[in-house]
């Protein structure tokens, strides 16, 4: 459910990170020696001099472990598995990770904290007695945050920050940056080529939760910055669920919608577009977030969608051959967890958990909170490869994205609509707005 | 009015899945008395079956779907009928209700299990993409297919229970079931034939839903909240006002949908609530149902009046055992064991309604709701006078609930509560803040809402220990205060009202006063439960205190024992300590974790709710009582049970001098106490001869104000001077 993953970054040339030569040629050599993407190194037994860290410098940390957590609401009973696939990136990265010697000599001890959507507090207090550090998660419902975290100083390299309140959290930094005041927007300045009207006939639809709320007013605003209209919004029953779809069809049908945004989840999109096949009537173009880039919604629903792209500022899995950072996070879930699900939220974990290695590196027998997050204040950033550059130290979303078309049970990178700048990327800066009345107060 | 005849035919499809899902929870009403909650459950499980057979097995969509009519669902229902409903004669409706919801529970999590919300579960319209055109709108051939099934369905009963004998039977068999079977019928087997037409009916509905709603298990199964407002507008038994509710339902849908303006932060959330708006108003409308007579007297329930000695001391001990285990647990245990008893104190709501005055709410966990909301907004942080305003506001809201259910008993009761649940869910719990004169009301505002602990001037705020002491402690406060109501005129009252309103009515007793201070002070302990409760969450948001919610809290109330505190605080203890358990099995590093399915030792016992339900036919007076019986032995000897006192202050001291942790603390206290029964009578003979002369209750009134044990029957021998046992 309303995942909404954040886009990012800044600058532009793909910063190798630690500097060193280049990375071996296949996935598994890369990985076998301690190498992910274009990093090298990431984990290890000891610094170049050949010293392994130690000290217990914070919570959780002694000569030889450290203890870090990862949120996610897998254990939900309304969405069974909910971010599972974050957790399960979390298994294979800390068995590879281990394999290798750990952080300088010290090993990862991966503690599950499961917020099941309205247990984030409880999450939150397990950390904080057990753990230095979250790692490459998030919680829906992060809104119930009331400031515990950063009381008991936890650090967290967050995989995702959903509602204003995580997103603008102290002691936090985030690989792909989603704040609260800029949005990427390329996406929607790529519906004008698409569809040369469909910006002024915008209908969005989202559900009755606040922190998808806010998504949608945001969006509506970066929409008329760009000059589009929205001539169509509601909003629907996330826990009840729709049971016909056909009259929200009928009305977007009757105000021209020819643009469509849905800030939900893949499933709900599946139902409403089923409709759409019935009613005989699609929206030009339909534009979602990187959240609806789920297997399960291609196969699924794929056949029924039609004129639908998706944003994202991920390198795609479909192209994991061209671009080793990706090849190697399918090879490390292969190798580590095999029965882990693959997912984009998983790509955007492991990116916190390569952060996460190199801060905790750079900080050695220093390794506290605050230096752990100085050190991952980093100005750019791609997660080895994973993702378009970032800046993470700033807080800066990415202009960059690319769009995924969805097709027939597949996606497919949409070059054409994308116009790529930057290898399969479009940076124009434009690409990036900052927002003034949907800033959540 | 193009839109308007859209809108129309939409309404009239979905009219259709909502007709059939309703006609079959009909059939089984009218035929066997039990209204199956665990209806949609079921449809969802049938939905999943056909996915399994056409889709992952690539049987041909006809054969699927007759293997699922014709046998599955068919089956299950008969083997339900067999299990589980034919032994709930003679329960109280609570108890009935607690077991169709209790099926509910178990067939939502066996669905979980086999069919995985991670997996895909893609499944086609039935002639995918062929459409018709009606009133120049397009309609799936699907949509106007189930709305053509509807029709046949209904006409189909329709002829099965008037013109047919085994329909005429089904009929018989619930007017005057001795009746009936003094004519040569066979009531038990018209029941499975009504079950299994209805689960195949209930499967039917799932089937044709799925495409449109996606396999999801939990929107499948809620989806017949809205079916229940179309039966209930057939009042259970006209089938032909039935499919009219249908309709009128599904077109206040899709019109709710179409014409509601969707920029009215107030009105944002009211068309999900419609159907259940619907069924509020159709309850209301209901003619005043006629006054039970006797059916009590023929349960087989029975609780006894509790002493206040006895209730003092297992407060007492209760609080000790909280104040010795709350220096032994981490601060994250002491959390949960603080929800515990939060949630205990919202379960003991339940005890007089329930339990003493036979009236059944569904809508608990939104007065708790209500409660926590009032504590959150009102007051300084955690401030116990608040608390007050919180009882005071509840009751209020409570005794409004009251007022409708004045004319309601049983099941139309639990539905009209559930009404109100689901109404505050869907559309009064999102409500942005407004105020009314000076008055200012805020709720959720769909989002989570920080709430302070119950601060006690004195206490320590930030330590969890004190918090789980001070919540404890106005558990038991509460819990003596129910005892006394239930010693007081007012609980004997409700108990009068509980075995024959008919009987309090002709006697002069005056029902309404009696029905609505119970509702209120139940809603007033609910609301202070619901404040403690959200306090020990830290924040909550409007889901912990939905409709779903409620169902568990009033199952695992009525299996603890509805009729005592024991009760309630079973509830607490299975819903919070089932996970503490699951998590000290997965830290445990032992090779048992191994074998399949013992791994997610937490996913299996998701089922025992339910499970523990649907054994309620067997048991109804509830565990706790039972368990209470099994420690008399123990009880009767004060030695044996000073030797279980040391052996506890013992391990309490052993683990202090850290020379055990908690874990092996725990397991050993337990071996301890639940082995002390057994090995009592061994240990100490003595206890027999002065276990005779305890006498609680006159001899004449044993086994009616407690069960007979044999120590009465001991008592009987003495007194007419037999050797022991003749009696017997």
């Amino acid at each position: 459910m309303l995942v909404v993953a954040g886009c990012g970054r800044s600058d532009k040339p793909p910063a190798a990170a630690p500097a060193s030569s280049s990375a071996p040629a296949t996935s598994q050599s890369r990985l076998d020696s301690g190498s992910f993407g274009d990093l090298t190194n990431v984990c290890q037994k000891a610094d170049a001099s050949g010293k392994p860290a130690s000290g217990a410098t914070a919570r959780g940390v002694t000569d030889t472990e450290i203890h870090v957590g990862t949120l996610t609401d897998k254990g939900s009973t309304i969405r069974a598995g909910l971010d599972k696939e974050m957790f399960d990136a979390a298994v294979a990265f800390t068995t590879w990770c281990n394999s290798h010697g750990g952080i300088l000599g010290r090993k990862l001890v991966l503690d599950d904290l499961d917020a099941k959507l309205f247990n984030y507090n409880d999450a939150i207090t397990k950390g904080c007695t057990d753990d230095f550090a979250l790692v490459g998660g998030g919680a829906v419902f992060d809104d119930a945050d009331n400031g515990q975290r950063v009381q008991c100083n936890l650090p967290n390299i967050a995989g995702f920050a959903t509602s204003p309140t995580a997103r603008r959290a102290d002691l936090q930094v985030q690989p792909v940056p989603n704040p609260v005041d800029k949005l990427p927007v390329g996406s929607y300045r790529a519906i004008n080529g698409i569809a040369p009207d469909a910006l002024q006939h915008f209908g969005i639809i989202t559900g009755n939760v606040a922190t998808t709320q806010a998504v949608r007013d945001q969006d509506v605003e970066a929409i008329e910055q760009l000059g589009g209209t929205v001539v169509y919004s509601s909003e629907f029953d996330v826990v009840g669920g729709v049971s016909n779809w056909a009259p929200f069809v009928d009305d977007m049908k009757n105000k021209g919608v020819k643009a469509f945004d849905m800030v939900a989840d893949p499933q709900f999109l599946q139902q409403i577009q089923s409709a759409m096949v019935t009613a005989n009537y699609f929206p030009d173009v339909t534009m979602v977030n990187t959240n609806y880039y789920d297997t399960l919604y291609a196969q699924e629903g794929g056949a029924n969608a039609k004129n639908t792209y998706i944003r994202s500022s991920f390198f795609p899995l479909e192209l994991s051959d061209q671009n080793p950072g990706t090849a190697d996070y399918l090879a490390l879930m292969k190798q580590f967890n095999p029965s882990g699900k693959v997912a984009q939220l998983g790509i955007q974990g492991t990116s916190a958990w390569l952060l996460f290695a190199q801060a905790a590196q750079a900080c050695g027998s220093q390794l506290t909170a605050q230096c752990l997050i100085d050190k991952a204040k980093v100005s750019t950033w791609t997660g080895g490869g994973l993702h378009a550059p970032t800046s993470p130290g700033p807080n800066t979303p990415s202009p960059c994205f690319l769009l995924m078309k969805v097709d027939g049970t597949k996606f497919v990178y949409d070059e054409t609509d994308t116009k790529p700048t930057d290898g399969k990327f479009n940076c124009d800066p434009a690409n990036l707005v900052t927002l003034t009345k949907s800033v959540p107060k | 009015m193009q839109h308007f005849l859209a809108l129309t035919v939409f309404g009239l499809c979905t009219a259709g899945v909502f007709a059939v899902a309703a006609s079959g929870l009909v059939l089984t009403y009218t035929t066997t008395g039990v209204f199956n909650f665990a209806h949609g459950a079921i449809g969802m499980l049938g939905a999943f079956m056909y996915w399994q057979l056409h889709v992952h097995w690539g049987l041909p969509t006809w054969l699927a779907v007759l293997l699922v009519l014709v046998v599955f669902a068919p089956a299950l229902g008969a083997l339900l009928e067999v299990g589980i409903m034919r032994r709930l004669q003679g329960t109280s409706e609570a108890t009935q209700l607690v077991v169709s919801v209790s099926l509910l529970a178990a067939a939502l999590s066996l669905g979980l299990l086999l069919w995985s919300p991670q997996e895909p579960h893609p499944i086609e319209h039935f002639w995918e993409g062929s459409v018709v055109h009606v009133l120049g709108v397009n309609v799936s051939w699907h949509q106007a297919f189930s709305f053509g099934v509807a029709v046949v369905v209904a006409l189909g009963l329709r002829v099965l229970l008037y013109r047919t004998r085994a329909g005429v039977t089904m009929r018989a068999g619930v007017d005057d079931r001795p009746l009936a079977t003094l004519n040569g019928a066979r009531p038990d087997r018209s029941a499975m034939l009504a079950w299994a037409i209805g689960c195949s009916l209930a499967a039917l509905a799932g089937i044709l839903i799925a495409p449109d709603l996606g396999l999801q298990h939990l929107v499948l199964t809620l989806l017949i909240v809205n079916a229940y407002a179309a039966a209930m507008i057939g009042r259970l038994r006209s089938l032909s006002f039935t499919f009219l509710g249908a309709v009128i339902l599904g077109l206040a849908d899709a019109y709710g949908a179409g014409y509601l303006p969707s920029g009215n932060d107030y009105l944002k959330g009211f068309q999900s609530a419609i159907p259940v708006v619907i069924l509020f108003i159709v309850l209301l409308a209901l003619p005043q149902s006629r006054l039970r007579g006797h059916t009590s007297a023929r349960s087989r329930e029975q609780y006894p009046r509790p002493t206040y000695r006895g209730s003092l001391t297992a407060v007492g001990l209760l609080l000790l055992g909280v104040a010795i285990v709350s220096t032994l647990v981490t601060d994250a245990d002491a959390v949960q064991l603080t929800r515990l008893f939060g949630f205990a104190i919202i379960a003991l709501s339940l005890v007089p309604l329930v339990g003493y005055g036979g009236q059944i709410s569904l809508c608990q966990m939104s007065f708790a709701g209500i409660g926590a909301i009032v504590f959150a907004h009102n007051g300084a942080a955690g401030q116990p006078l608040t608390l007050v305003l919180v009882a005071i506001v509840c009751g209020t809201v409570g005794a409004v609930i009251a007022l409708p259910a004045l004319r309601l008993s049983g099941i139309y009761l639990a539905l009209a509560t559930a009404a109100f649940a689901v109404i505050l869910d869907r559309w009064i719990f999102n409500l942005p803040d407004f105020n009314i004169g000076p008055l200012k009301f805020g709720f959720f505002n769909q989002q989570s809402v920080p709430v302070h602990r119950l601060h006690l001037p004195g206490v320590n705020p930030s330590s969890e220990r004190a918090e789980l002491v001070v919540v404890a402690a106005v558990f038991c406060a509460l819990a003596m205060a129910v005892i006394a109501l239930r010693r007081s005129r007012l609980g004997e009252r409700l108990l009068a009202m509980k075995d024959s309103p008919a009987a309090c009515a002709t006697l002069g007793m005056g029902l309404r006063v009696t029905k609505v201070s119970v509702f209120a002070t139940s809603a007033a302990i609910a609301g202070v439960g619901g404040a403690v409760y959200a306090g020990a969450l830290g924040t909550m948001s409007a889901p912990r205190f939905n409709f779903f919610e409620s169902l568990p809290l009033l199952l695992l109330a009525v299996v603890g024992g509805i009729g005592s505190v024991g009760g309630a605080v079973f509830a607490g203890t299975v819903l919070y300590g089932i996970p503490l358990v699951t998590k000290s099995w997965n830290d445990l590093d032992v090779p048992l974790r191994a074998l399949p399915g013992l791994a997610d030792v937490g996913a299996l016992l998701a089922l025992t709710p339910g499970l523990m339900g649907i054994g309620l036919g067997r048991n109804p007076n509830g565990v706790v009582r039972d368990v209470a019986a099994r420690f008399t032995p123990a009880i009767e000897r004060p030695r044996v049970f000073i030797g279980l006192g040391v052996v506890l202050a013992a391990l309490v001291a052993a683990v202090e001098l850290e020379a055990i942790d908690g874990w092996w603390f725990g397991t050993l206290s337990f071996v301890a106490i639940f082995a002390t029964p057994t090995i009592a009578p061994l240990l100490d003979r003595s206890g027999r001869s002065r276990a005779a002369k305890v006498a609680d209750v006159p001899l004449e009134w044993a086994g009616i104000d407690r069960p007979w044990t044999a120590a009465d029957v001991r008592e009987i021998d003495a007194a007419l001077a037999l050797p022991e046992g003749v009696a017997r």
